[in-house]
């Protein structure tokens, strides 16, 4: 099975009244465990507050089967149902070349920078 | 040639004209290959022609003459059912190996569906042009002129249209048939197993599924012009065949995936890692099991910039565009 690390933590944004939560994703998400760690995601989301905008950081991530990338799209639609924003931070290459063709860019902003996601969120 | 030949010729001529010029498109860009095959179409007459002379010439004057016996033990329906599937069948295969020579000697005619579906039709318009030919001849020596008139009419409108129809089909699935590495590898990104054993099975599947449909039909028109019925019903039901297998033919030639066009040779010029794009088609895969029409279109679309001649990736968009279009009629 394929690692995968993951940490959820709050960030505070000074003049940014709406909380932001940060997933850091490390490892790869593959056939063997994508489905297994996609509940995490949402049971996180789920707990979340309204308007609680979410930053997915994916630096460390090196793999994304197409499952997870259709569970992206599907938190997508879960944090845009309690109003809030889902931003992906400092995709790796391909990563993010599979992710633009899918079209995922055209929904949820992708940045370089945490700092830059912050500012999107 | 005599003044009568010169005139069924030049009968012959017209429903050969009228009908290219509904199923054909004028600027095709292959017109000068289109009209050999036409002409090679011209001779599939023959293979039966000769039968029929070999036959009188040489078995049919011994003792070993089985065709007198088999007439003799039928009903005059039933004889016809035999004697005009045979030809039927004969015919189709005639102008199936016509297709097939010509595409395997110039490959890069056929890269649409529709292509392959048009020279089907182009090496039937040849054999009903030499057949009309035949037919008018021989009518016009027997009833004359004026008993020519009803049989010109209806060979030009119902037995030329159905001639084309049954090729039109058996060329379709032919295409399918060798485009057949692109659809088994949209079978396997739609989440079916498939095995190299497929790819042969999967060639093999089409070739003979459009062949026996095209061989058929043709049986069943033939037999049903034949066979003698109350108040003419059988002209009743060969018209409503032919309109239906019209109406089929249209829908074939029409769908978006009739039309796409496969990009022909192995090598594919990607500018996507093999690795990246194979997690793109299985997302494509699972989107279009789950019915996400446009959002696989949209996909297919960015990937298709990246990746141009993937064949894959186009059956799929236009699958999933004739599904929309279904879907915006209903």
């Amino acid at each position: 099975m394929a690692e995968i690390k993951y940490t959820f933590s709050e960030l505070i944004v000074t003049g940014k009244p709406k909380p932001i939560k940060l997933i850091v994703l490390e490892g790869m998400l593959d056939e063997s465990n994508a489905d297994e760690f996609a509940p995490k995601i949402y049971e996180f989301i789920e707990s979340m507050d309204n308007e609680t905008s979410v930053i997915l950081d994916l630096e460390k991530l090196t793999y994304m089967n197409s499952k997870s990338i259709g569970y992206i799209a599907d938190y997508y639609n879960k944090v845009s149902a309690k109003n809030g924003k889902i931003v992906i931070a400092k995709p790796a290459r391909n990563v993010k070349e599979t992710l633009s063709v899918v079209g995922l860019d055209q929904m949820i902003p992708f940045t370089q920078t945490l700092e830059e996601a912050k500012l999107q969120a | 040639m005599d003044f009568k030949t010169l005139i069924c010729i030049v009968l012959a001529c017209l429903p050969a004209i009228i009908w290219s010029y509904v199923f054909l498109n004028r600027r095709d860009k292959n017109f000068k290959t289109y009209l050999w095959i036409f002409l090679g179409g011209t001779l599939t007459v023959f293979p039966i022609l000769g039968y029929q002379l070999l036959y009188s010439k040489t078995i049919g004057q011994t003792s070993y003459d089985f065709v007198g016996p088999l007439r003799q033990s039928l009903s005059p329906n039933m004889w016809y059912v035999v004697l005009y599937s045979f030809v039927g069948i004969t015919e189709e295969f005639i102008k199936f190996l016509i297709v097939k020579i010509t595409d395997k000697r110039n490959p890069e005619i056929i890269t649409t569906l529709a292509d392959s579906l048009k020279l089907g039709i182009l090496a039937a318009l040849g054999f009903a042009f030499s057949e009309n030919i035949i037919y008018f001849v021989r009518i016009w020596s027997r009833h004359g002129f004026d008993g020519l008139v009803g049989p010109f009419i209806f060979r030009s409108i119902f037995t030329v249209c159905a001639h084309l129809i049954f090729s039109g089909i058996f060329a379709y699935y032919y295409g399918i048939s060798k485009f057949a590495r692109d659809f088994i590898d949209f079978e396997k990104w739609k989440g079916e197993k498939v095995t190299i054993v497929d790819y042969y099975k999967f060639r093999r599947k089409y070739v003979y599924k459009g062949l026996f449909l095209s061989m058929i039909l043709h049986a069943i028109f033939n037999t049903m012009l034949s066979i003698k019925m109350p108040n003419n019903i059988n002209i009743l039901l060969v018209i409503i065949q032919v309109a239906a297998m019209f109406m089929f033919l249209q829908y074939l030639l029409n769908q978006k995936t009739g039309n796409l066009n496969f990009q022909m040779g192995e090598k594919y010029n990607s500018t996507m890692s093999e690795e990246n794009e194979e997690i793109v088609l299985e997302l494509i895969g699972q989107w279009y099991n789950e019915k996400k029409y446009k959002e696989v279109v949209g996909v297919c679309e960015r990937l298709l910039k990246k990746d141009p001649d993937n064949n894959v990736v186009k059956i799929f968009m236009n699958k999933c565009k004739d599904e929309l279009e279904k879907e915006e009629e209903s």
